[in-house]
């Protein structure tokens, strides 16, 4: 297992959290807790032949929360000091004085035993150990290859981040953390002397991983070879007639659906009316866990923080939660929620780790674990689930993505549209997105293929709060069909 | 320890003096300072302050082929630390492919507030609001409205610096007030958004009034089929549509084809008219009341920006000019590239109509029949070669009959296009200051008119309230 980085063991960890949660609690404070953070990202882009950009940032910082009779109180700054710590302390619990004329309904946490430990992502290499030529190298390898089969226009890029913290608060918790993720994204264009274009991506999802990903966690080889012959057929392909079709979708495009339909749509606070000036709520409200028919019998979706290679896999939660996995929909009944300490104690019940706040010197707030789509254990290949299609289409990739504020109405598109006639793959469409609503989608699912067509896809820019916060998070499936469901010509609905 | 001043880790970026003199070094740092409050259900939730000071080091280095260079952003207390910014943005640089938008840097640039600090923001602020907001949850509270929102101050004081000599310095206000209202049974909602450079510029009582207004009117609702109907954007809804314009407006793109300004056959379609009405969407980085930041801060290089640029004055730059595409957003680069002008991104942007007049009330007194929509969200690209755009209607769409709202149709998906709405612009407003719903986190200084436009399509209908 990699070591915790040595540079941030280095700061005055211990120090100055003890210092924090003691100025906090002689100013009153019920509960506190301290976060010290350290992430590193690094960005490195191409673009045809040519090095774009590499650049790479760090950000170290302190944040003390405090509940003070039941009110919030949060400050943070970039400074990791005893001093600074106690400064915070102090601000918080004047923050949340001055603020609790305002607070009608007092805040309470939901217990959780108190642990000590570190904690360590699954990574073999770490990408800041690899010079940034290499990468821009590796990078520079991707576009070229497009190039030389003909493509006109090639990006590639990739960002890595390593996100450490420590945690201690008023209970005993104390937890040390290091994780690291991964997000390549390489993309095809070609322009037609018609003035018409398009382009086609890359398939390899972001990841909870190290360098090695690039090098043998997935066949760039391959699908870069295949990439231009996809993308010329697309360009070629006839437009979509809109109407109703069977599906068969991909487990590179149903993680996003499964992202938006229901991991958003189980997050407590947004079902709670949290978010209602934001990101939104949800149809899912707990008058109807336990008995809501969110899918067909075939659906059973757990949340969990534990998945190898998972983006929003942890140890603990940004309090102090040690992370865990559970049900959220059984058989296709509504059974469970996303929590953090604020929410399980509405509810009545433990947290299930979903704290996290993206930089120290945000709130932490009830952020989505990794949600996942279980497989038919027994279930069928993909070429088994195509086979069973008289008249459809297979949805293979993400590109486009939206969802109404209560989670119903959705449309998305994808990276290629292949035609199924008679249990066969005949050729591209081109112009498809599929819209619904998702408890329409989701009882429509009609057969859920195999482990063997499970995978986990998954985003690096999950957007939610205010002031903004961004988190990572994965998402498993298997490949799935799902029966008579709405196709538009995205030509059409421009009116072109 | 004394933490440095921002002008003291810049001097020490760019003295040459460092661990290794390199042949080029641009230094910016950033002071952020802000305060925030939410509240949901007439309760405050979460409340805070954070203050960050962050440094960014771009070395350009002579490398085979041309000029190399590497970013470094991070926290400096102190010289080291500066130091060891500068080293290791100096070895990416020297061991990089060459740059592809390599330039000289800028003709040198100074100001005349170098030596003034950075601007915090304070909690005290908020003191204007805070007993206004609590009345307002008082009064919801015993009328069955629940109000949910966020209000932010923050400030972002920027220095710049060059081997050069270029030394810049900007501080940028903001101020953001956001409240949503919904019925105790959440089966009616509704939304008001202001900005401006501080809270004497925002008027809580009167987004309650807004708010109370729209609940009301949505007290009968009407019922309404998909379809393309006669429709009134509103300033926000109207904002949201057309940042996601500017946003799509870059040179690049366009010069390599793949943009809908790409013109057939190679080039750009710079010139041509998009609409016959005199619509003008510009940036102004002296605009009074939506001031930014007059230079370019690029800490990265992207089809929009260059590091090479940095430094480099804005002026004010009219993107379309009465109906006709001007200009695109380009850097020094991509205007060579492409043989266009050299006009880069600005950080605010007005839209226009020269017919525009009146205000959204007298916009709805003179209209016979149109769909009303408050706000816009979700909306995200469907088709590049159109900018086709999908998204919802949110916390508000009315029927307006015989100018008056008659009431609520429920919310809908669109797919349309900014580009081909210009196009069918009918009548407008006078712009106003407003917050674009789902954009204004990004870029909140926007004015714009509220539109009326024909055909606007509503794919179908969401039963989201």
């Amino acid at each position: 297992m990699p070591e915790i980085d040595p540079v941030f063991l280095a700061l005055p960890l211990g120090a100055a959290a003890a210092a924090g949660l003691g100025a906090a609690s002689d100013a009153g404070a019920q509960h506190a807790d301290v976060r010290i953070g350290r992430s590193h990202e690094q960005n490195l882009s191409v673009r045809d032949r040519n090095l774009e950009d590499q650049g790479e940032q760090s950000t170290t910082g302190m944040a003390v929360r405090v509940l003070v009779d039941g009110v919030w109180g949060f400050a943070a700054g970039d400074e990791v000091s005893v001093d600074a710590a106690a400064r915070l302390g102090r601000q918080a619990v004047e923050l949340a004085r001055q603020a609790a004329p305002l607070a009608i309904t007092r805040v309470e946490l939901a217990a959780e035993p108190v642990h000590v430990g570190d904690w360590v992502s699954d990574f073999e290499v770490d990408p800041f150990a690899i010079p940034a030529h290499e990468k821009a190298e590796l990078l520079l390898h991707w576009t070229g290859s497009l190039l030389d089969r003909g493509i006109q226009h090639a990006t590639a890029s990739v960002r890595a981040v390593r996100e450490l913290s420590h945690y201690e608060d008023s209970s005993g918790t104390r937890t040390t953390q290091m994780r690291v993720r991964l997000g390549p994204e390489i993309d095809a264009t070609v322009v037609e002397d018609s003035g018409a274009f398009d382009s086609m991506g890359s398939l390899a999802p972001p990841v909870g991983r190290g360098w090695e990903y690039l090098l043998r966690g997935w066949d760039f080889e391959e699908e870069l070879a295949q990439l231009p012959d996809l993308l010329q057929e697309k360009m070629r392909a006839p437009s979509v007639e809109a109407g109703t079709y069977d599906v068969v979708i991909d487990p590179t495009n149903l993680w996003l659906t499964i992202h938006e339909s229901v991991g958003h749509a189980t997050e407590l606070d947004r079902a709670l009316g949290y978010e209602a000036n934001y990101a939104g709520t949800s149809f899912a409200t707990p008058d109807k866990l336990g008995t809501l028919q969110y899918g067909s019998a075939l659906m059973n979706i757990v949340g969990d923080r534990n998945v190898r290679f998972g983006l929003a896999t942890v140890g603990f939660d940004d309090e102090g939660v040690a992370a865990q996995e559970w049900d959220i929909v059984k058989n296709g009944t509504l059974v469970g929620y996303q929590l953090d300490r604020a929410m399980a104690h509405q509810f009545g019940v433990r947290s299930n780790g979903c704290a996290y706040a993206d930089s120290p010197t945000h709130f932490p707030i009830q952020r989505m674990a990794n949600v996942s789509l279980l497989p038919d254990p027994v279930g069928p290949s993909l070429d088994d689930l195509i086979s069973g299609v008289e008249d459809g289409i297979y949805i293979v990739g993400d590109r486009s993505w939206s969802i109404d504020m209560q989670r119903y109405n959705f449309q998305f598109t994808g990276q290629r549209f292949h035609r199924i006639r008679a249990g066969r793959l005949v050729g591209q469409v081109r112009d498809v997105a599929y819209q619904s609503n998702t408890l329409d989608f989701w009882n429509r699912l009609q057969v859920l293929g195999g482990p063997q067509t499970y995978q986990l896809g998954g985003a690096l820019n999950c957007g939610k709060g205010q002031p903004g916060q961004v988190a990572a998070v994965s998402h498993g499936c298997p490949a799935a069909r799902f029966a008579g469901i709405n196709i538009l010509n995205s030509r059409s609905e421009s009116g072109s | 320890m004394t933490r440095p001043s921002p002008q003291q880790i810049l001097e020490w970026a760019v003295a040459g003096n460092g661990p290794r003199v390199g042949s080029a070094v641009v230094a910016i740092v950033t002071v952020e300072s802000t305060v925030n409050l939410r509240w949901a259900g007439n309760t405050l939730t979460t409340n805070g302050t954070a203050s960050t000071t962050s440094t960014t080091v771009v070395a350009i280095e002579p490398v085979s082929g041309g000029l190399g260079f590497g970013t470094q952003s991070g926290i400096v207390h102190s010289r080291s630390d500066l130091d060891s910014l500068l080293s290791a943005a100096q070895s990416i640089a020297t061991s990089s492919a060459p740059a592809e938008d390599a330039m000289d840097l800028p003709p040198v640039s100074s100001c005349v507030d170098w030596s003034a600090a950075p601007v915090k923001a304070d909690p005290i602020e908020f003191a204007a609001i805070t007993s206004k907001l609590g009345e307002i949850f008082r009064r919801g509270a015993a009328s069955g409205v629940d109000y949910y929102g966020y209000a932010e101050f923050s400030v972002a004081t920027t220095y710049l610096a060059t081997t050069t000599g270029t030394r810049l310095r900007d501080a940028i206000p903001s101020a953001r007030f956001e409240m949503t209202a919904k019925s105790h049974d959440r089966g009616r909602s509704t939304w008001v958004g202001q900005a401006g450079r501080n809270f004497q510029e925002i008027d809580v009582t009167a987004a309650e009034t807004e708010c109370l207004k729209q609940l009301q009117w949505q007290l009968r609702t009407i019922a309404l089929k998909p379809g393309r109907h006669p429709t009134i954007l509103s300033t926000s809804a109207t904002a949201d549509l057309f940042v996601n314009l500017l946003w799509s407006a870059g040179a690049r793109d366009a010069i390599d084809g793949s943009s809908v300004f790409a013109s057939a056959g190679g080039g750009t379609r710079l010139g041509e008219q998009l609409t016959s009405r005199l619509v003008t969407l510009a940036s102004d980085p002296f605009d009074p009341a939506l001031g930014c930041t007059p230079f370019v801060v690029s800490g990265a290089s992207s089809p929009l920006s260059s590091v090479f640029d940095n430094g480099l004055p804005l002026e004010r730059t009219e993107w379309l000019s009465e109906g006709y595409l001007k200009a695109l957003l380009s850097t020094r680069y991509t205007a060579k590239l492409g043989g266009i002008a050299t006009t880069p991104f600005i950080d605010n942007v007005t839209l226009s109509d020269a017919a525009g007049h009146g205000t959204l009330s007298d916009l709805i007194s003179r209209t016979e029949n149109a769909i009303l929509l408050n706000c816009l969200w979700y909306i995200r690209d469907v088709d590049p070669q159109q900018l086709l755009l999908t998204g919802l209607t949110r916390d508000g769409a009315y029927q307006v009959r015989d100018g008056e709202v008659v009431g609520s149709v429920g919310n809908f998906r669109f797919n349309d296009s900014p580009v081909s709405l210009l196009a069918r612009i009918t009548d407008a407003t006078e712009p106003t200051l407003t917050l674009p719903r789902e954009l204004g986190d990004y870029f909140p200084r926007v004015r714009t008119p509220a539109l009326s436009v024909s055909e606007f399509n509503f794919s179908t209908p969401s039963q989201a309230n």
